[in-house]
């Protein structure tokens, strides 16, 4: 089986996924026009009509002057409009007085209106949605952090938070610069690929566990390359699937849903990039980190002539470290330990 | 467990999927849309459908009683359920059960004709009220699929709470609350729209779905009009001086104006509106009336609609009860050549100067639009709102919209099924085939699941259902993959196959707890369309777990050692 060296591309890595990140985020707040809220977030009315005399959205704003509102195309046909008025918090029973008036100055500009569909989040909606979601995302996030840190360790379980931190900037840096709305389904895209990044990135770190506890007569370096490797093909085979069914939504729908897929769509390709280049290439400098503390505690304390070895990895081989190993043999012991009252918990059952 | 139990399981699983199942397919696919509709009407309206349907019947089997022929053959078989309720009253009356039954063994069955239309008429009921309850037990489609209003409805109770001496307890707000659903209930029923769901939400708010009422305007009305109508004395000096102070570029703020000393105390100004052609409030200038009304609309009994035989206009016919009726007879006497004005939510809604002494309580109203009288009269009907609702959101799609939707998700669901499909099948060969067997029962018992608990499938959640077909062979692949890498190491089958099993499970695990720590925290966001993709996701995860782990196995070891086979057919490369 062939081993590829991934994390010979940690640096050029680390650059693209700034750069990019860097790029979407300034060009969104600093040239763009910020983030594009949909009404889930900003209070106001969504109105859907189809107005086969309008010609384009310019006449449809013209139409609405007084109202200041934002027109887009829907559909094929070229003739269905999407109109959103933000609420400006005066006017009393905005949704009904803005709604009539809609249809009013649309019908006596046009003549023939019909509404297809009407929208409206009241002020006080909107603006607990959107701490809710945050409190969630940074809820549920934790809660993934403790599970990982229990099954594996706390650098795993940080490195593979980094990686989803690092998707979850990367996606909504696109969906910023693109000016792709952002709605109650961009939540449920961006939570989705937390989860999905996620899964990614535990399968080759759970092949990073196992083998570093088989393979003993290898670099910590090395297991990542042949974990990375082992698990590519499982990796690419689920993002194709993956892919195949979010591209089919992409494809065969519109509006909201659609931008939804083309958010999975991006997500999953940075989900499955960030597990192989960006998650694993962490967990190695975070190694690398700690076996170069060791490595000076350890000549610490052989200066001060012995004093207490202040971790365990150095108390077991005082002299002479091979770090590298030393971790790999440290993880496998925990892991084992683990094992072994998993299954005296199980016998216990029994 | 042995193999049997295992596939004993398994059977079971898929037996109670076909049973959840069963009410969604037999509604979509063979409930024709008449009956469809019917079921989602309101009592009322189901019980006029089953007296006329009756009716329809009886004349037929009258006319049939009158032929000897048809007497004596055997009753037509739209009619056969009339024999169990002959069966019954023979019984019932101690004759003697006939042996043979034809029409007129049936008939003699019953006392009269009419004794037979009722047998009808409740067959005909319960066999939509069946399908009424049949509906409660499918897969519902969302209100952006099917078409239709939802409101979210927010209950303000500052309004409440001035009116009150003390401070309102848990239990007042609980019982204003109820009281206003209540109201609602009444108002949306006899609106005689389709049967509506009216819930209370954990934040007392109040939701309110309404299939098939794509206008969002008529509702409304309903919903938010408190209703609180009353008649006043106009006071002519001071709408005179309120329009002098108005002209000047005076300001009036909350119902005063803004400089003290233009107006004596105990005078409040209103806006006089009118509706302009598009059904548009037109500001008509300022009036000036009592602080409180002349004659509260707590009296009005009755309204009705009608239309002015001169004028053409609507007119509102107010009926009031005896005390209002002496009440208003005064009035009337004591302010004759007044203006008198009809306020409606704060909102002079008409003006009409009293010309003479108006007895016996019934007043007649010119001045409101024709839907706006009807909807009045209902209003008034059904008595004011307790508490003042405001809408927090609302949401109203078009029934052809929604078919459209539905009919592009089905199509993305297929589409993107076949081709994960396929591509497993070629790329696993003959454990793809497993994958793909697994990925159809995935589907089958996720729908089955969510069929089982009513759950309303909307846009998102049809995106949550591609997701999982998606996600779901992934379990698939992380085995497969380790038992190609065991095979490659030399192993045989059933070696391969257990240990490649028995490695992936934690990873799987671990994988998939995880996509559910983030779809159940997605589950409490927001009420809507989240919602149901988190629930989707969610399920998907648990049904795949299920179906990847569980079901395919069983099918590798059945392989084995059912079939004898030594070899995994599992990728091009490996033999």
């Amino acid at each position: 089986m062939k081993v590829y060296n991934v994390t010979r591309f940690r640096g050029p890595a680390l650059i693209v996924s700034i750069f990019l990140i860097v790029v979407f985020w300034a060009y969104t707040l600093f040239i763009g026009d910020g983030f594009n809220f949909g009404i889930d977030f900003q209070a106001g009315l969504n109105i859907t009509v189809d107005v086969p005399a309008a010609s384009d959205e310019e006449a449809i704003r013209d139409a609405l002057d007084e109202y200041s509102p934002q027109v887009q195309t829907a559909g094929d046909a070229g003739s269905r409009f999407i109109i959103r008025i933000a609420d400006d918090e005066e006017t009393e029973n905005f949704q009904q007085v803005t709604s009539r008036g809609v249809t009013a100055r649309l019908t006596e500009r046009f003549g023939n209106v019909s509404e297809v569909s009407e929208e409206y989040i009241g002020t006080s909606f909107a603006g607990s949605l959107a701490t809710q979601t945050i409190w969630v995302t940074m809820i549920a996030m934790g809660l993934i952090l403790l599970y990982v840190w229990i099954r594996f360790r706390l650098n795993y379980a940080v490195s593979a938070i980094t990686a989803v931190f690092h998707d979850v900037l990367f996606l909504l840096g696109f969906i910023g610069a693109f000016g792709l709305e952002f709605s109650t389904a961009t939540i449920a895209a961006v939570l989705t690929i937390i989860g999905y990044s996620l899964n990614d990135t535990i399968v080759i770190f759970d092949r990073v566990r196992e083998n570093s506890r088989i393979v003993k007569d290898k670099t910590f370096r090395d297991i990542i390359n042949l974990s990375v490797s082992q698990s590519l093909s499982r990796t690419l085979i689920t993002s194709l699937t993956t892919l195949l069914a979010v591209v089919a939504i992409l494809v065969f729908s519109s509006g909201t849903i659609r931008t939804f897929a083309l958010s999975l769509v991006i997500g999953v390709l940075v989900g499955t990039y960030s597990s192989i280049f960006v998650a694993s290439p962490i967990l190695l400098a975070w190694h690398d980190r700690d076996v170069r503390k060791t490595h000076d505690s350890v000549s610490g304390t052989a200066a001060s002539s012995g004093g207490s070895a202040p971790s365990s990895s150095t108390r077991s081989r005082p002299s002479a470290p091979e770090p590298v190993r030393q971790t790999a043999e440290e993880i496998a012991a925990a892991t084992e330990r683990r094992a072994k009252s998993k299954a005296k918990k199980k016998k216990k059952k029994r | 467990m042995s193999k049997t139990m295992r596939f004993l399981l398994v059977l079971l699983c898929v037996g109670l999927g076909v049973v959840f199942l069963y009410p969604t397919v037999s509604w979509y696919f063979f409930t024709d849309s008449e009956m469809q509709a019917l079921a989602n009407g309101t009592r009322d309206e189901i019980r006029s459908w089953a007296v006329d349907e009756a009716t329809q019947a009886l004349t037929e089997i009258e006319a049939l009683a009158g032929d000897s022929d048809a007497v004596a053959s055997p009753i037509p078989d739209e009619y056969a359920f009339l024999e169990d309720a002959a069966k019954r009253n023979y019984k019932v009356s101690n004759r003697d059960v006939p042996r043979e039954w034809n029409l007129g063994a049936v008939l003699n069955g019953f006392r009269d004709y009419d004794d037979v239309r009722t047998a009808l008429e409740s067959h005909y009921r319960q066999s939509v009220l069946d399908l009424k309850d049949m509906k409660n037990r499918i897969l519902a489609l969302g209100l952006d699929l099917s078409g239709g209003l939802s409101v979210v409805l927010e209950p303000d109770f500052s309004a409440l709470e001035e009116a009150s001496t003390e401070v309102l307890s848990a239990e007042d707000r609980n019982a204003a609350l109820e009281s206003a659903l209540e109201v609602i209930n009444n108002r949306i029923d006899t609106f005689g729209v389709t049967e509506p769901q009216i819930r209370k939400q954990l934040d007392d708010s109040i939701l309110i779905d309404i299939p098939g009422e794509a206008d969002p305007e008529r509702v409304n009305s309903f919903l938010v009009g408190k209703g609180s109508l009353g008649f006043y004395i106009v006071d002519d000096e001071g709408t005179a001086a309120i329009r002098q102070y108005t002209a000047s570029g005076g300001k009036i703020v909350d119902r005063r104006p803004e400089e003290d000393g233009i107006l004596a105390e105990g005078l409040q100004v209103l806006g006089y509106y009118t509706k302009d052609d598009y059904g548009i409030d037109q500001f008509n200038g300022w009036i000036v009336v009592p602080e409180t009304a002349g004659l509260d609309g707590s009296h009005i009994v009755e309204a009705q609609t009608d239309t002015d035989p001169t004028t053409l206009q609507p007119l509102v016919t107010f009926r009031l009860d005896t005390e209002g009726a002496t009440i208003f007879q005064q009035l009337t006497s004591e302010n004759k050549n007044k203006l008198m004005a009809v306020v409606l939510d704060d909102k002079v809604k008409a003006s009409a100067a009293i010309r003479d002494t108006i007895a016996g309580g019934r007043v007649q109203v010119e001045g409101f639009e024709y839907d706006e009288a009807n909807d009045l009269a209902v209003v008034l009907r059904t008595g004011s709102l307790p508490v003042q609702l405001e809408v927090r959101t609302l949401q109203s799609v078009g029934a052809s919209l929604g078919a459209d939707t539905i009919r592009a998700g089905l199509r993305a669901i297929l589409i993107g099924f076949g081709l994960v499909f396929v591509f497993m099948a070629v790329w696993y060969k003959g454990a793809g085939l497993v994958a793909d067997i697994a990925l159809a029962l995935n589907l089958f018992l996720l729908t089955a699941l969510l069929s089982s608990f009513n759950f309303t499938l909307t846009m998102t959640s049809i995106a949550g259902l591609i997701l999982t077909v998606g996600m779901s062979v992934d379990a698939n692949v992380i085995v497969f993959e380790r038992i190609k890498e065991e095979l490659r190491l030399g192993k045989g089958r059933s070696a391969a196959v257990d240990t490649g099993f028995k490695k992936a499970f934690w990873t799987v695990m671990d994988a998939q707890i995880t996509t559910l720590i983030a779809a159940l925290f997605l589950s409490q966001l927001g009420k809507g369309p989240v919602q149901g993709f988190a629930i989707t996701l969610a399920w998907g995860i648990g049904c795949s777990l299920f179906t990847a782990l569980f079901v395919s196995r069983l099918i590798f070891d059945i392989g084995t050692e059912g079939a004898k086979r030594r070899k995994v057919s599992i990728a091009w490369g490996i033999k």
